[in-house]
């Protein structure tokens, strides 16, 4: 019954919960399950930086930065048998890098003096990154960003011993110790800030220096790496550049080169006394130097311990930081698709140099980015489906339409991905088959996990609004319907938090919507019809006005609100447009993901002030690059628990809190977010079944982007613009692969910028296509531009550059300038042109001679020849963060939709 | 494995006579109204029995019960303040305590009406400004209703067995919604309840992290209810059904069971319950002195008194708390009588620190 580790004591709500402890206690092989990452392109790493470093005679690239290792020391029979493969070593941005541990010993918890069992107490890896020169320098430690989790709420728990946290030893934090021994930290900017507490001079007030620098939300420090039985281990560290940490400066001329730190911890307890730990043992005396079998007390940073001699140290070469743009360069503003950012990211500084322009990049959804295109805020866009005039909300973009002129070029091939991060008492699973069904089911709120409940409400009136089959699953893997598609799940039962990107749209996410509607099992259920099981959809996510559509309500007291025939009352519900006409998910392809589970919990308000709603349970995040991270630190923000000593806004005691990040060994995120954000936190991705079918599950790889590529690239109604169809994708194509195109309005930009433009298109699509993690290169997550789609490119970017703006009103003269791009034929695009009339240039209907104020002001907007000057420069890295903030999001909420 | 169920019809008798004779409410173990003592102390509803007995031998201490009347006075001519209910409040009151200004408890300033806060659970997070003495130590399992056929002997389960079909019958399945039920002696399925006492109590934190379970398992599709976070910890009038199961302190029941005999008024409010066995382990030994608890329990626990550590050296606060000669630590007598078991020279040691609440 009682297992060899989990004993019956083994907390793990105790063990560490934390964020950047992506620890993986990765199971022994059995049960693991990777899938295959196809081609080198979307494979993450850089194989040819990976590293192997032997803790003891190490013979790599990085052996002469490794301490010394004595024979004689307490801990060599413990580690002589250490190795740690890290997979990259350059190129390094802000992303997780996998480090394999084996040749150790399984984790092992214990009890110290006061009952507190400590669920890694032996046999673990601690990690953390340092910017100083020397790794072998006796003040290295004072370079290690370590001691950020010395906070109150830091999410660790029980699983290391209290003393790992801070710098120094116990004895010693406190301001008022007496002959207390600090372990400063050093910035790279030559601050020294104390690792103790501080008494503010002048008043009582005790404060800790170290968290103005880093604190638990921030730093990247490990605490607990677990190690399996068969003493392998792995998990992804985050690797911080100077713009996340800045108080080690990666990434900068002078730190282009900092260091992993990983500090192994065995058995045998490494303090001489009290300067190292004070931990007693069941006699309540000290513990002893060499004593075996011990909980490693001790932070791994403090000379008082010998830990830190223990140390492997690994060599990151970062990408360079900040705006590598020459100051008074021209700024060209690009916009648009979320896809881009990972590409931008990398092509940014290469086109710096190159062309000696500052490409400023700020995401916000497609259409958005469409729109802006068209009212000339931006004069390149990127997105994935073209400017059509259904899509505009007034009179006056319809003209503007009519009015303008749009080359389109292919710029990149990605996709929409469901992530997830799952982690099992075997370690990780990294295998997940889902159905359109499936997927439909999780985004509908259709399982009990997913709706708002509270542990306030009796069980008997939770869940009402789902369906009878629906309340008995309490964990997924008692779906029939997964379990069918997975059955290696039946060894894994926790439920996922579902991190969806929102509430702004994308594009991609259409790609999501299409692929589950063109299937016809997913179609009927997501329209109301029951699975083969009987589970039904979330009465929320019905159109209004469906029989279907409705819910119990409740009284104030939390009872079934009853009629006077003591049935229950039932309450109308469902989607609708802005003008309240239902809409049907299983026909309207939405670019969001509606969060449309109207309910509020606890039913009964007790002790708690107010109720808390999906919104609150289930928080959106930002961005598919915020969505991948959130699922990284493995922590869904949920405020679900109610806390009566928290403060709320109102001053008051008693508020929702989170209720933490989920266990190590307990974890299951899932994220909907693109390629590259996943490749970028390591993510695994979900195989997807291709529509209407049953045994074929395609998971995103480069071949099977190609393989999208061929089978499934459909016209649009623009023919400059084809796009996968994810009902057409069939084999090994991966549905939701999607290519991004660049916009550019060419009545609306200048001829200064059109040669930007130009220049831009150029470059990104050929030397910005070659596959790899190096600035300048096209990062996993991406597949290069076809032939074809290169070829498209380079004529839109000659079309750009040789565009000639019109002297008279575009929409009288439009024939003689020609469609912007005709040096190429897109396939298909015969039976388009035909049936997208708005969007081909000299035959726009119904925007006659009538439209003359709107020559006018294209007129206006005809540039001179001379040179804008310089927009005010803006750091690349600005820019980015800027667009990734979701600033400009908010217009765009649901766009006519809203949800009732 | 322990599935079946047993018949306890016997039972039935001797708890209806339980809640009939002990059901009545004492009076509360506040200090006299109007009469303060040197260091007051709030929060948990684990010791505060404990605290309150040896309050009659250590004079200087004043203990405030978790529950009574809404609002309580600690010092003379000082504010009247809600009462802190369990180990997180009266940790959160101290903390507001020590540091006033805008650290308001419940809308009051209540500088320097709390010296110390009774816990059942260590800190949580690091910090130095609360000192955790720990004083002695409990034990915890779980409370059936006695008049229920629910299993006496269940194994507290482990995150490995989460998959195994079908789901063990075990404390951890229990609350995580795996097990739902249970058979009864007429071959009936009885439908089970996991209770938990209000959040904020350092019970449910211990019980949690035991279980190997956090706040969110317990949310996300979750069956464990608080009952509107009314469960008050170690109250078995709240175990009423026959599939109602919740967390207990042994060191509670057993006082409890002696509050005829103890000096401070102990409330006995065991209602129906009787605590059940963990692995086959007894929580209690019955000798010749009655109870006692055993400390060779599977699920242990010290409890503290925090105070503020910058006070440590306060002659009042150090010749009561610090140091295993203090006046609780040498009154190891009382600390059995109530339940607990001793922990020799770990008592009164100040090494375990934390951080204020807020």
């Amino acid at each position: 019954m009682t297992p060899r580790r989990a004993t019956r004591r083994d907390p793990l709500a105790l063990s560490l919960t934390r964020i950047a402890c992506l620890v993986l206690a990765a199971g022994s092989v059995v049960g693991m399950f990777l899938v295959a990452p196809g081609s080198a392109t979307l494979a993450r790493a850089d194989a040819s930086s990976a590293i192997t470093v032997k803790w003891a005679n190490d013979s790599s690239s990085a052996s002469s930065f490794q301490p010394a290792r004595d024979p004689a020391s307490v801990h060599y029979a413990g580690f002589k048998n250490l190795a740690v493969k890290i997979e990259q070593t350059t190129g390094i941005t802000n992303q997780a890098l996998q480090v394999d541990i084996s040749g150790f010993a399984a984790t092992k918890q214990a009890t110290d003096a006061n009952g507190d069992t400590w669920s890694s107490a032996e046999n673990f890896f601690q990690a953390m990154q340092c910017w100083g020169p020397d790794p072998l320098a006796a003040d290295f430690n004072e370079t290690c960003e370590w001691g950020g989790r010395y906070a109150n709420n830091n999410g660790l728990n029980r699983s290391v011993y209290l003393d790992n946290i801070p710098r120094v030893a116990a004895k010693d934090i406190q301001a008022s110790a007496l002959n207390a021994t600090d372990v400063p930290f050093r910035t790279s900017g030559g601050t020294s800030v104390t690792g103790r507490q501080v008494i503010q001079a002048g008043s009582s007030t005790v404060t800790y220096p170290l968290l103005d620098y880093f604190g638990p939300a921030t730093t990247n420090e490990v605490q607990s790496v677990r190690i399996n039985g068969d003493g392998t281990g792995v998990f992804n560290f985050e690797a911080q550049t100077s713009e996340e940490a800045p108080q080690l400066g990666c990434g900068t001329a002078e730190h282009l080169r900092c260091w992993l730190v990983l500090v192994p911890r065995g058995t045998v307890y490494g303090g001489h006394d009290n300067s190292c730990s004070d931990i007693l043992d069941g006699s309540y005396n000290p513990f002893t130097y060499g004593r075996p079998n011990s909980i490693q007390a001790g932070s791994p940073v403090n000379p008082g311990c010998d830990y830190w001699s223990n140390r492997i140290n690994i060599p990151l070469d970062f990408n360079a930081t900040g705006s590598t743009c020459a100051r008074g360069n021209t700024e060209r503003r690009l916009v648009g698709s979320q896809l881009l950012v990972g590409a931008m990211a990398s092509w940014q500084p290469q086109l710096c140099d190159d062309l000696k322009t500052t490409f400023s990049f700020a995401t916000n959804p497609d259409s958005v980015a469409r729109q802006q295109l068209l009212d000339q805020q931006a004069g390149l866009a990127f997105s994935s489906f073209p400017i059509v005039g259904s899509e505009l909300d007034s009179q006056l973009g319809v003209t503007e339409l009519a009015n303008s002129k749009f080359s389109y070029a292919p710029i990149t091939v990605t996709s929409a991905d469901v992530a997830f991060f799952a982690e099992g008492t075997d370690g990780r699973v990294n295998d997940l088959h889902l159905s359109p069904r499936l997927l439909a089911k999780l985004l509908t709120q259709s399982y009990r996990f997913l709706v708002p409940s509270s542990a306030s409400d009796d069980s008997s009136k939770k869940y009402l609004q789902l369906g009878t089959v629906n309340r008995t699953y309490a964990y997924l893997n008692q779906d029939p319907d997964f379990r069918a598609l997975n059955p290696n799940w039946a060894q894994f039962s926790s439920n996922p938090a579902i991190v969806i990107p929102g509430p702004a749209g994308a594009d991609a996410i259409r790609q999501v919507w299409k692929w589950i509607q063109a299937d016809k099992e997913a179609a009927a259920w997501l329209a109301g019809a029951p699975d083969d099981w009987g589970m039904t959809i979330n009465p929320y996510y019905l159109p209004k006005g469906d029989a279907r559509a409705m819910v119990p309500t409740f009284t104030e007291a939390g009872a079934l609100a009853l009629d006077s025939n003591g049935a229950s009352i039932l309450n109308p519900v469902g989607l609708s447009n802005a003008d309240s006409s239902p809409f049907a998910l299983s026909k309207t392809t939405l670019d969001n993901f509606p969060k449309g589970d109207d309910s509020h919990v606890p039913l009964k308000l007790n002790i708690e002030r107010y109720r808390f709603g999906t919104l609150q349970s289930a928080p959106y995040s930002d961005n598919f690059l915020s969505a991948a991270r959130t699922v990284f630190r493995a922590d869904p923000g949920a405020k679900t628990v109610w806390d009566p000593t928290a403060i709320n806004a109102a001053g008051v005691a008693g508020d929702w809190v989170s209720g933490g990040a989920q266990v190590a060994g307990q974890r299951f995120m899932i994220a909907i977010t693109d390629a590259p954000s996943a490749r970028r936190y390591a993510l695994s991705s979900a195989a997807l079944r291709l529509d209407n079918s049953t045994t074929k599950f395609v998971a995103p790889t480069a071949d099977s982007l190609s393989a999208a590529l061929d089978s499934a690239l459909t016209a649009t109604s623009e023919p400059a613009v084809q796009q996968i169809d994810p009902a057409k994708v069939v084999d090994a194509g991966y549905p939701l692969t999607a290519v991004v195109y660049a916009t550019v309005n060419l009545t609306g930009s200048d001829a200064a910028a059109r040669t930007d433009f130009s220049r831009f298109i150029a470059q990104v699509t050929t030397k910005g296509q070659v596959p790899g993690t190096q600035l300048g290169e096209l990062p996993p997550g991406y597949i290069p531009l076809t032939p074809a789609l290169a070829g498209q490119a380079a004529a839109a970017s000659a079309a750009v550059a040789s565009f000639v703006t019109p002297t008279v009103p575009a929409s009288a003269d439009s024939s003689s300038n020609g469609y912007a791009q005709d040096s190429f034929t897109a396939a298909g695009s015969g039976a388009s042109a035909a049936s997208g009339g708005l969007a081909s240039g000299s035959q726009r209907p119904g925007i006659g001679a009538s439209s003359s104020p709107a020559p006018t002001a294209s007129n206006g907007r005809t540039p001179t020849a001379t040179n804008v000057s310089p927009i005010a420069q803006m750091a690349l890295s600005g820019s980015l963060a800027t667009g990734l903030s979701g600033a400009l999001f908010a217009p765009l909420l649901f766009r006519g939709r809203r949800l009732r | 494995m322990l599935k079946k169920t047993k018949l306890r019809l016997g039972a039935v008798a001797v708890a209806v006579c339980t809640a009939t004779l002990f059901g009545a409410i004492s009076a509360s173990a506040d200090p006299a109204a109007g009469t303060f003592k040197t260091l007051s102390g709030v929060g948990s509803d684990t010791t505060q029995d404990l605290v309150a007995g040896l309050a009659t031998a250590v004079t200087s201490i004043g203990s405030y019960d978790a529950t009574g009347s809404a609002t309580i006075q600690t010092k003379s001519g000082g504010p009247s303040f809600v009462r802190p209910n369990g180990s997180g409040a009266g940790s959160q009151a101290l903390s507001d305590s020590a540091q006033g200004g805008t650290h308001l408890w419940n809308s009051v300033d209540v500088t320097g009406q709390i010296d110390f806060a009774r816990s059942s659970s260590g800190p949580s997070g690091s910090g130095t400004q609360l000192t955790y003495i720990p004083f002695a130590k409990d034990a915890v399992t779980f409370a059936v209703n006695a008049a229920s056929d629910f299993p006496r002997d269940i194994p507290v389960g482990a995150s490995s067995q989460d998959a195994t079909s079908p789901a063990p019958f075990t404390l951890r399945n229990i609350y995580r919604c795996s097990v739902t039920s249970f058979t009864d002696g007429n071959g009936l399925s009885v439908t089970i309840r996991p209770l938990l006492p209000q959040s904020g109590s350092g019970t449910r934190k211990f019980w949690l992290s035991s279980l190997g379970l956090s706040e969110t398992d317990i949310t996300a599709g979750g069956c464990a209810t608080d009952l509107g976070n009314t469960v008050e910890e170690h109250n078995g009038t709240f175990v009423t059904g026959p599939g109602d199961i919740a967390p207990f302190s042994v060191a509670q029941y057993i006082a409890q069971g002696n509050w005829q005999t103890l000096p401070s008024p102990v409330i006995e409010r065991r209602g129906g319950v009787v605590l059940g066995q963990i692995g086959g382990v007894k929580p209690y030994n019955i000798t010749t002195v009655g109870a006692v608890l055993n400390t060779s329990f599977p699920v242990v626990r010290n409890v503290y008194n925090v105070v503020q550590t910058s006070r440590l050296g306060e002659a009042a606060i150090a010749a009561a708390f610090v140091g295993s000669t203090s006046s609780v630590c040498s009154n190891a007598t009382i600390i059995k009588k109530y339940g607990f078991g001793t922990i020799g020279s770990l008592c009164g040691s100040t090494s375990t620190t934390g951080p204020f609440t807020q």
